[in-house]
């Protein structure tokens, strides 16, 4: 578990990768397994730690994804170098 | 009078580019910016005396540096210093959007916030508050929806008082209206310090940012720095700084950042927006069906039926038309105005009718193709269907190392190869760009058809339909294995590159957009084109006006006796292991390079069985020929109307059975038969399949050269020539060894 995660964000669920995540699901941003650049690509698209996320098509590989209002389309690639948890209000 | 320079932001699909028509109207002129192939546009708009330079930077969700695209945006706010800069934002997408502008907020304080899409906003339910926007931001914020140009006049008056307040204070510090955790503030400000101090970086950049660039570690940044005397210091001050403002933190500097911004955006969204949509918006449940991954399919298959339909069939009648007017008319009137000074006969006469004339032709009739097609791209890319496009053949495309995106330019290519290379624009990587305009050539365009049509109806006659058929599926194949071979060797290293894009709500395109878009982009095809065509087409005159045998003089040379037919001689001991090298061959295969509409034609006339020039049109008054050309133009209309419903599949004009001379017929097997030495299916086949390959036309060529350089023109030309002699001598060597 990285170390750097806030307390509130703490997450129940291990967490997986966002190419594994159910349609209509919510997860929240756990962290990004990328190297720099495209780390730090995502980041600026809004894709930032602790972030909620909601997939809305999954296309056999690339998936369509609701993250702060705006809808992006991201490829296999991207999706298995996201790791994702399920958010605590789930749960409880 | 004075003269001002805006430039003009935004992320892709905020209507940035429909703010700049709007602005400029047709007063805007294409290039590329310095040493990139990534597309400037600039435009002026007047007020009174003053001149406004407006500046469409190349859309860009960030300012990172990450693409040429972010770069070129970068460079223009930091070193060319405009006036102002009009920031273009989607009103419906703010958390997202801000974050460009509060980057650009950084870097200059004359800034303009343009909330375009405000019809869709309130549509949705939104309500902004502006003033409080406007405040939190520290600059004019101004609510408008420039497809129907509401709110442009006051876009146009902000515009102006902030350039001249721009004008007046350009060195005046930017004001970014939030404030990065302490510990990144502290080190800022230090830095920014000491780069105020510097005698050349004091002056030439606004200090804050910079500091925080040089934290971030910007390669392109630390780069240009380095350049400059003494400042090694601040360098190495930036690193012990940077180490500093992540202390205790195992979180990435760039990440951080990132994170702190939205954090602010979101809460400042959150406190001037109301009645932000919660659930799935109409445009998700629309998606539902166009990104489905079987539904989708077919949806994306029938909308590039339709744009390839419009680039061939609806725009056919158009281009017959313009080909009778340059060929018939122009040629036969550019005679008479000859005639009258005594040259028909001379060498002149020939140089301006077959040489100048016939490349002009070679230029114009791609003009309508081009339009259609554009036409389609705008319209794809104006409602939003682009992007779904790319999602829904992203899985497909990766298996070949290319993105989505990728699958719309290869497509297109079917239709003519030419436009095929300037939508490789549209994909965001370099790599990409290059890859996917390597394969374009293999697409076997609508021009190289009669080719097959011809010989397949000669040698197979019982199954030309399916020869036809095989050339096309031949074409795919040989693009999936080049892609996969480019993937494995020369872009080996190049980053695989992994769909990333902003998928924007559905919306109305406009007509204003559509054409503005489909007549800059013709024009630019016949600026970076033309002379190349028109190069290649003169030498190719003059090759055929040099009598090498015979007793014809200069531009009064048989055929056969040219310098052409010699070369083409020449040419041809390279064609004879596939089968198909007589000089005849060669000559239609050298005049092929330079369009393949033209193979036919050449085949008919080296074996002598061209048709008569039509009796009709000649002799008569320049009266009746005008009145006989502006009818044709209706009739060609007519026509591209009467084709439009065969894209939903309703035929309305007969086919034209194409009825091939039968001496041509005759000719051309008995000499294939003879190159072949008795092998002249066989060698027929090698012949279309060396057509399909080898080089697409000239045209392709320039568009390469302009969109991707010189070298990888040559890289292309080389590849193509080679793969398509290869596998030509290996179906026919192979073949005879099979039939033996």
């Amino acid at each position: 578990m990285p170390s750097s995660l806030q307390p509130s964000q703490l997450p129940l669920t291990q967490p997986r990768l966002l190419s594994t995540v159910q349609r209509g699901e919510r997860v929240q941003l756990s962290h990004i397994t990328a190297g720099r650049r495209l780390a730090r690509r995502l980041a600026e698209l809004g894709l930032t730690p602790g972030v909620t996320l909601q997939v809305l098509h999954d296309n056999g590989g690339p998936m369509l994804i609701a993250v702060r209002g705006a809808r992006l389309a991201l490829g296999r690639g991207m999706t298995e170098k996201i790791l994702v948890t399920t958010p605590e209000a789930q749960h409880g | 009078m004075a003269e001002y320079t805006i430039a003009l932001a935004g992320n892709p699909n905020t209507g940035k580019t429909t703010n700049f028509n709007q602005l400029t109207g047709s007063n805007q002129h294409t290039g590329n910016w310095p040493g990139k192939t990534v597309a400037r546009k600039e435009g002026i708009w007047r007020q009174g005396e003053d001149v406004f330079h407006i500046v469409d930077l190349p859309g860009a969700y960030s300012l990172s540096a990450f693409s040429a695209e972010e770069i070129i945006a970068r460079d223009f706010i930091v070193e060319n210093q405009p006036d102002a800069v009009i920031v273009v934002v989607d009103a419906t997408n703010l958390e997202r959007n801000l974050y460009l502008a509060l980057q650009i907020l950084e870097m200059t304080p004359h800034v303009v916030l343009a909330l375009n899409m405000m019809d869709a906003a309130r549509a949705q339910g939104l309500r902004i508050d502006l003033d409080a926007l406007s405040q939190r931001l520290g600059v004019p914020v101004i609510p408008m929806t420039a497809r129907t140009g509401q709110g442009m006049a006051e876009l146009e008056q902000a515009m102006v008082q902030v350039a001249r307040t721009g004008h007046a204070a350009k060195q005046a510090p930017a004001t970014p209206p939030m404030r990065y955790n302490q510990r990144i503030e502290e080190a800022l400000t230090q830095l920014a310090e000491t780069i105020a101090r510097h005698p050349v970086l004091g002056k030439r950049y606004r200090a804050r940012w910079l500091a925080l660039k040089l934290l971030q570690g910007d390669e392109p940044c630390i780069q240009k720095i380095a350049n400059v005397p003494e400042t090694e210091s601040i360098l190495t001050q930036a690193r012990q700084q940077a180490q500093h403002a992540l202390a205790g933190t195992s979180d990435d500097l760039d990440t951080h950042i990132a994170e702190e911004r939205y954090t602010w955006l979101n809460r400042l969204v959150n406190d001037v927006v109301q009645g932000r949509p919660q659930g799935p918006t109409r445009s998700d449940r629309v998606d539902a069906v166009i990104t489905h991954p079987v539904a989708g399919l077919f949806i994306f298959f029938a909308v590039m039926w339709m744009v390839f339909k419009l680039s061939t069939d609806v725009a056919a009648p158009l281009v017959d038309w313009i080909d009778s007017f340059v060929n018939d008319y122009f040629a036969h009137w550019v005679h008479q105005l000859l005639a009258l000074g005594h040259l028909q006969e001379s060498w002149f006469a020939s140089l301006v009718v077959d040489g100048l004339l016939a490349g002009l032709g070679g230029i114009l009739v791609f003009v309508p193709v081009l339009m259609f097609l554009y036409m389609g791209m705008a319209l794809m890319e104006d409602s939003g269907y682009m992007a779904r496009a790319a999602f829904v053949m992203d899985r497909y495309m990766r298996k070949l190392g290319l993105q989505g995106k990728s699958f719309v330019p290869l497509v297109l290519g079917f239709g003519c190869n030419v436009p095929a290379i300037y939508a490789t624009r549209t994909l965001e990587s370099h790599t990409d760009r290059i890859l996917t305009g390597l394969l374009v050539p293999f697409m076997s365009c609508s021009a190289r058809l009669p080719v097959y049509v011809l010989i397949a109806t000669i040698f197979f006659p019982q199954n030309s339909t399916l020869v036809v058929l095989a050339m096309y599926l031949l074409g795919i194949l040989m693009a999936l294995i080049a892609g996969l071979m480019l993937r494995k060797t020369l872009f080996k290293r190049a980053e695989e590159s992994a769909m990333l894009i902003e998928v924007p709500s559905y919306r109305m395109p406009t007509l204003h957009n559509v054409w503005t878009e489909m007549w800059l982009r013709t024009g630019a095809f016949l600026r970076g084109a033309g002379a190349i065509i028109m190069v290649v087409s003169m030498v190719i005159w003059l090759l055929m006006a040099i009598p090498v045998s015979g007793d014809g003089r200069f531009a009064h040379t048989p055929v056969d006796d040219s310098a052409f037919a010699h070369l083409a001689g020449g040419m041809s001991p390279a064609f004879e292991p596939l089968g198909f090298g007589n000089w005849q061959n060669s000559s239609a295969l050298i005049t092929g390079f330079l369009a393949k509409e033209v193979v036919v034609s050449t085949l008919a006339q080296v074996y002598h069985v061209a048709p008569e020039p039509d009796a009709q049109r000649q002799a008569t008054s320049f009266w009746a020929q005008s009145q006989a050309l502006v009818l044709d133009l209706g009739q060609a209309i007519w026509d591209t109307v009467r084709t439009l419903p065969s894209l939903v599949g309703i035929q309305l004009l007969p086919d034209e059975g194409a009825s091939e001379p039968e001496a041509l017929a005759l000719a051309i097997r008995q000499r294939f038969e003879q190159s072949s030495h008795g092998h002249g299916a066989l060698a027929a086949l090698a012949f279309m399949i060396y057509v399909l390959i080898y080089s697409p036309c000239v045209a392709t060529i320039a568009a390469q050269r302009q969109e991707f350089g010189f070298r990888w023109m040559f890289f292309s030309l080389g590849l193509q020539l080679a793969t398509g002699w290869l596998l030509a001598f290996v179906v026919f060597q192979v073949g005879k060894v099979l039939l033996a």
